[in-house]
């Protein structure tokens, strides 16, 4: 697969993202955001609507990062730009860090 | 928040919840600033103000989250404070209490010394579930939950 090519670009060395544990989520949705309990590390973590939508995205498929800045930016109506996908590969690298996604390197 | 919302469980994948998301962010929903707030398992937050009761903490809930008062290092205590602004020395006077006074101090009766000065709310992981000791509003680090959030799912967990 084509690694994505993204701001910085750190995101070119990732190709896909991924649950890193499928079905590990418990999710409950507020008005001002989500709480997701992981199973898989038992925390549990407190996300704004957008973060948590991203999230929902990973959560649906493995996509990559460049798929995830334009869903976002077409789902959203924001626009697809250096700062939006910088946004998702700063917050897709905090869920790596929270052991809640995988990101698989490019190849 | 809504204090009165109900929480929806969803499962993974879940495209109604992500749907329902969508539309909150388009409705202009979406935070300022990125909120992402990790809590350790088993955490017991001393949070908001409770003004009665639905269940409470035992005196083992709350040692076996923050550890003895006498040996205040437990670094549930550094998040608690971090988070919630609750001093050591207030988690401690709470584990300090004597729970088991029948009548007397918390949690038997209410209100008690501890809410009237600690103003405590207690909010704690339990694997999926999470439950609030106390019947109002929390707020953790600005963001607030509603009242009496225990899923369903999690009853008898």
């Amino acid at each position: 697969m084509t690694p994505v090519v993204g701001p910085g670009d750190d995101s070119a060395t990732i190709s896909v993202v991924a649950l890193a544990s499928k079905n590990a989520l418990t999710w409950n949705d507020w008005d001002d955001g989500c709480s997701v309990f992981n199973r898989a590390t038992g925390e549990t973590h407190f996300f704004d609507l957008w973060t948590s939508y991203l999230l929902r995205l990973i959560d649906s498929e493995p996509t990559t990062v460049e798929s995830l800045a334009r869903r976002m930016a077409q789902e959203l109506d924001q626009q697809l730009d250096a700062a939006l996908r910088a946004r998702v590969f700063k917050t897709v690298q905090n869920f790596d860090s929270m052991a809640l996604v995988e990101l698989c390197p490019g190849g | 928040m809504a204090n009165d919302q109900e929480p929806i469980e969803s499962g993974n994948g879940n495209t109604e919840a992500t749907n329902a998301l969508r539309r909150k962010l388009l409705k202009g929903g979406g935070a300022a600033l990125p909120v992402m707030i990790s809590l350790q398992s088993g955490t017991a937050w001393a949070i908001s103000s409770c003004a009665s009761e639905i269940s409470r903490p035992s005196n083992g809930n709350m040692t076996s989250t923050f550890g003895p008062s006498n040996n205040p290092n437990d670094n549930n205590r550094d998040l608690v404070e971090s988070i919630t602004g609750i001093s050591r020395s207030d988690i401690d006077d709470a584990i300090d209490d004597d729970f088991s006074a029948a009548g007397g101090d918390y949690p038997e009766s209410a209100p008690d010394d501890i809410q009237q000065a600690e103003v405590m709310h207690l909010f704690v992981t339990n694997g999926s579930c999470w439950v609030s000791f106390c019947d109002g509003p929390v707020d953790i680090g600005g963001v607030t939950f509603s009242d009496s959030i225990t899923p369903d799912a999690c009853n008898g967990s």
